[in-house]
């Protein structure tokens, strides 16, 4: 294949990835709130979705659930692949099964599933069944990222730990979580995202009290294609993007 | 040794994934087998009429549909992403990663969100339609918002990656030295694509067409806000169940039935890499 | 007579129903340096790991200094390990990696302090305090894995195969220097390894292990002279073996041919009449003989050179008997009996042994 060639189609395909962001946040600042045609620049609409209060309100509760639900994943997901790589223990394959099977399934099976047992258990559908559907679906992504890396740490380094002297608390605190430090940090920053971001599963446990983000928008995007909502979505993207792009340069910066 | 830690860790994943994931899905499953009312979310007799209801023409329809949505999907995310992965695989390693994080960049925000960038771009004033017609391509706006074409390009717009992320990764790990030795025994380039290329990514194809196929069943926000009032894939079948008509136990018996589907690709997955264990291990 | 620091008593190992190790009865006294010689695979690793708590026997019993060390943990046991990898801990600097035992046992900062600087000065390391192991060549980390271990005052040292992964010169440096480490701190040294040399230079005592047996025990010198057996006299050492049949036999004497040469040699171990023999003549007993430096070539046999390899202190010759059976010697250079040790491929020699310094052992197929 030629040069030219690869490089056009790579072209393409970014701009069908890019094209609609780009259009989105270039109308986020057109002064006009029917036409798509240019009508000058304005940030007319950025000041309204800073002065919206419920959306502020939404973003709250989205940021606070994602710190809640990846803190408790990363949490309960580090002990278990520790656990998952360092013990043989009854039932093992069953629960290397079992977190397999809910990364695979389709996210609305699992958000009707905790739909169905939150309304059988009688639990309001707000902040906590929110949280437990959020912890669910990231303690799979936290396992399997933690344990790839623990997997790759050389298992006399442990041996040796408690050779020298190391309780079961002293290992985990001062060797196995420094030793996992860069696999724990990506998988929170990950799980923040799935959490921050995830519809499909908060569509169905999500209840009129609390709110979020991604909830919000699509109640606002099935009305329509307002300029309020274009602003909203730019600065989102804004948002990602400098993560995004800082964590890259900073675990670039790291391995050099 | 007394590894309390280790009970104390096992223990709270058990739980867990016990209560959140065990028992949640097997009581999808009794419910699907239980008495529909709408006033209550089931009533405790057994009942296979909800996995009977699904035979109704009205529902397979819905899933005709469905899988033909998918299966279009499906292709079109490999015919645009095999060729993307395979120019990606092979670019100096630099090039590569800038590429990728590129390529990844517009996934990390929310889902909803590039669906809705999809719908402002395609709507009967947007600026899809305002180019073309500026260009005089097209004299009238073309109608692309609110039918099924919407869908299918909403889907893959949110899917590719799923489908070139593992076809890269296969692609990345085979060894050039194979593609040479096919073109120093003499094969034409388009011979050693088909004969050495193709089969040799054809378990990375098969790993992303499972992620792409599934979702494009089920992610009904996207067929919400693209395809307008019509109930297209499988997924909005399910929403509908469960929060229009009220009807738990046939929208349980929808989900038994998708991951029945899941099971059986993963099956198939799992006979076509045939190492069933290696593969397992390379996933957790 | 010092006493036991650890007794083993019928240690077994079973893995999936395969015997890893059988029946190990072992004794380590205070202050020696006992090596567990052995081929990949024999068991001597997996020992090593049960004296340092990593894991259990399947039965037996273990003593660390008298105590019972069935419930002990690792961290329980003065015992310290020096792994094959190092194990060093990559995310912290030499300091906290020496200091890390201390710190577990709640030793004060201050005292910490004093003995990790000190034992980083007697492993030569000082002015590295504050680098990672990955700065370190393999010497180095090395180094750093014994101060970790010799830091928390065991009252044995472990060490599982460390000098493998070095080169050949620092390989001998570090052999040295481990053997002065040890006379200095007159602790008991338990040494693994499968480099039969090693095992000869720095032991007192050799435990030769086979298949998870012990097959030998006892001095470098006695394992080297005195095989009992004929898997020992091959794995350390070289060795010219015949396999013979003793013709006649009495109490304290052996009747045997050797290349058709009529013998008399010693009986060590009530063999009789008939009875099926390995004879090993070691390649440095084997004298071989310029037919111009010898006035009778009686008792002698004959040999063909097919190899001279000169190696600096010695010759080795690869020698070829008239029935095809090739023989290895070594020759020393020794100046004082002008002995000529020149010789040529294809040269006819002769051949010879001190007598008794063979060894005879009973045959195994």
């Amino acid at each position: 294949m030629k040069r030219s060639f690869k490089f056009i189609y790579m072209l393409l395909i970014y701009c069908f990835l890019y094209i609609p962001i780009a259009a989105l946040i270039g109308y986020s600042f057109n002064n006009t709130e029917y036409s798509m045609l240019w009508q000058g620049f304005t940030t007319n609409w950025y000041r309204d979705v800073l002065h919206d209060s419920n959306l502020w309100v939404a973003v709250w509760h989205s940021f606070y659930l994602a710190i809640a639900a990846s803190s408790t994943a990363l949490l309960i997901g580090t002990l278990a692949a520790v656990s998952l790589c360092r013990y043989e223990f009854r039932g093992k394959s069953l629960l290397r099964g079992l977190l397999f099977v809910i990364i695979l399934t389709p996210d609305i099976v699992l958000g009707i599933a905790l739909l169905i047992l939150f309304s059988l258990g009688s639990l309001a559908l707000g902040f906590w069944s929110l949280y437990f559907a959020h912890v669910t679906f990231c303690i799979p992504f936290v396992v399997v990222i933690v344990l790839t890396r623990a997997k790759g740490i050389d298992p006399n380094i442990f041996a040796a730990a408690s050779d020298l002297g190391a309780n079961e608390i002293q290992l985990f605190w001062r060797i196995i979580v420094p030793m996992l430090l860069p696999a724990i940090l990506s998988s929170a920053l990950l799980c923040f995202a799935l959490s921050f971001d995830d519809i499909v599963i908060s569509y169905f446990v999500s209840g009129p009290g609390f709110e979020i983000l991604p909830i919000k928008i699509f109640s606002m995007a099935r009305l329509g294609v307002s300029p309020k909502l274009n602003t909203l979505c730019s600065l989102l993207f804004f948002m990602t993007f400098i993560i995004v792009c800082f964590s890259h340069w900073f675990t670039q910066r790291r391995k050099a | 040794m007394k590894p309390k830690l280790h009970y104390f860790s096992v223990g709270l994943i058990a739980t867990w994934l016990g209560v959140f994931g065990l028992l949640s899905f097997l009581l999808m499953v009794v419910i699907s087998f239980l008495q529909q009312d709408p006033d209550h979310i089931a009533l405790p007799y057994f009942t296979f009429q909800n996995y009977i209801d699904l035979l109704d023409p009205m529902f397979l329809k819905i899933f005709i549909k469905s899988f033909y949505v998918a299966i279009i999907v499906t292709g079109g995310c490999l015919i645009l992403g095999y060729p993307f992965a395979y120019i990606l695989s092979r670019l100096p390693e630099k090039l590569q990663n800038i590429s990728l994080l590129l390529l990844l960049l517009p996934f990390w925000t929310s889902s909803v969100v590039r669906s809705y960038a999809m719908m402002s771009l395609l709507k009967t004033k947007g600026l899809l339609n305002t180019l073309l017609l500026s260009m005089g391509i097209i004299h009238q706006p073309l109608q692309i918002l609110f039918t099924p074409t919407a869908v299918g390009i909403g889907l893959i717009y949110n899917l590719l990656p799923f489908m070139i992320l593992p076809i890269y990764v296969n692609l990345e790990r085979f060894d050039i030295a194979l593609i040479e030795a096919a073109r120093d025994l003499g094969a034409k380039w388009t011979t050693v694509f088909r004969k050495v290329i193709i089969p040799l990514s054809m378990p990375g194809i098969v790993g992303g067409a499972t992620l792409v196929f599934l979702p494009s069943m089920t992610l009904f926000f996207i067929s919400d806000l693209l395809g307008g009032a019509k109930s297209l894939l499988l997924g909005n079948l399910i929403e509908n169940q469960f929060l229009m008509a009220n009807n738990w136990p046939r929208g349980a018996a929808t989900s038994v039935l998708l991951t029945l589907i899941m099971g059986a690709g993963l099956l198939m997955y799992w006979k076509r890499t045939k190492n069933k264990e290696a593969e397992h291990e390379a996933f957790l | 007579m010092s006493k036991n620091i650890i007794e083993l008593h019928g240690i077994s190992k079973s893995y999936d129903g395969q015997m890893i190790l059988d029946d190990i009865n072992l004794t380590v006294r205070d202050g020696e340096f006992l090596t567990l010689l052995g081929p990949s695979g024999c068991g001597k690793t997996t020992l090593l790991r049960m004296l340092a708590g990593l894991e259990k026997p399947s039965s037996g019993k273990i003593l660390i200094d008298g105590r019972d060390a069935a419930g002990l943990d690792p961290q329980e046991r003065h015992v310290n390990t020096v792994f094959q990898s190092y194990a060093l801990f990559p995310h912290m600097t030499v300091f906290n990696n020496v200091a890390f035992g201390l710190r577990c046992d709640g030793v004060d900062e201050e005292a910490v302090k004093t003995r990790v600087t000190e034992m980083l000065r007697m492993v030569r390391l000082t002015g590295y305090e504050n680098r990672k192991p990955a700065a370190l060549s393999g010497g180095q980390q090395q180094r750093v894995a014994i101060a970790r271990a010799v830091v928390k005052e065991p009252i044995v040292l472990l060490l599982d195969e460390p000098l493998s992964s070095l080169d050949y010169r620092l390989r001998k440096n570090m052999q040295i220097e481990l053997k002065e480490l040890q006379r200095k701190l007159g602790i008991a040294f338990v040494f693994v390894t499968h480099d039969q040399e090693e095992a000869l230079s720095m032991s007192d005592t050799i435990v030769v292990l086979q298949q998870g047996k012990v097959v030998q025990q006892g001095t470098p010198r006695e394992i080297y002279e005195n095989p009992t057996d004929i898997s020992v006299a091959t794995f350390i050492g070289e060795s010219n073996i015949f396999d013979l049949v003793i013709e006649e036999a009495n109490e304290s004497e052996l009747k045997i041919t050797v290349e058709s040469i009529s013998y008399t040699v010693r009986n060590p171990a009530h063999f009789k009449t008939g009875d099926k023999i390995h004879l090993l003549i070691r390649p440095e007993d084997t004298r071989v003989y310029h037919r111009s430096e010898i006035e009778t070539t009686e008792g002698l046999f004959q040999a063909t050179v097919t190899q001279v390899i000169y190696k600096g202190t010695t010759v080795d010759l690869i020698l070829k008997l008239p029935d095809g059976k090739r023989l290895s010697a070594t020759e020393f250079f020794d100046e004082d009996n002008g002995e000529d040790v020149t010789y040529t491929i294809g040269e006819t020699v002769w051949i010879s042994w001190p007598l008794g310094w063979e060894v005879v052992l009973p045959y195994e197929t």
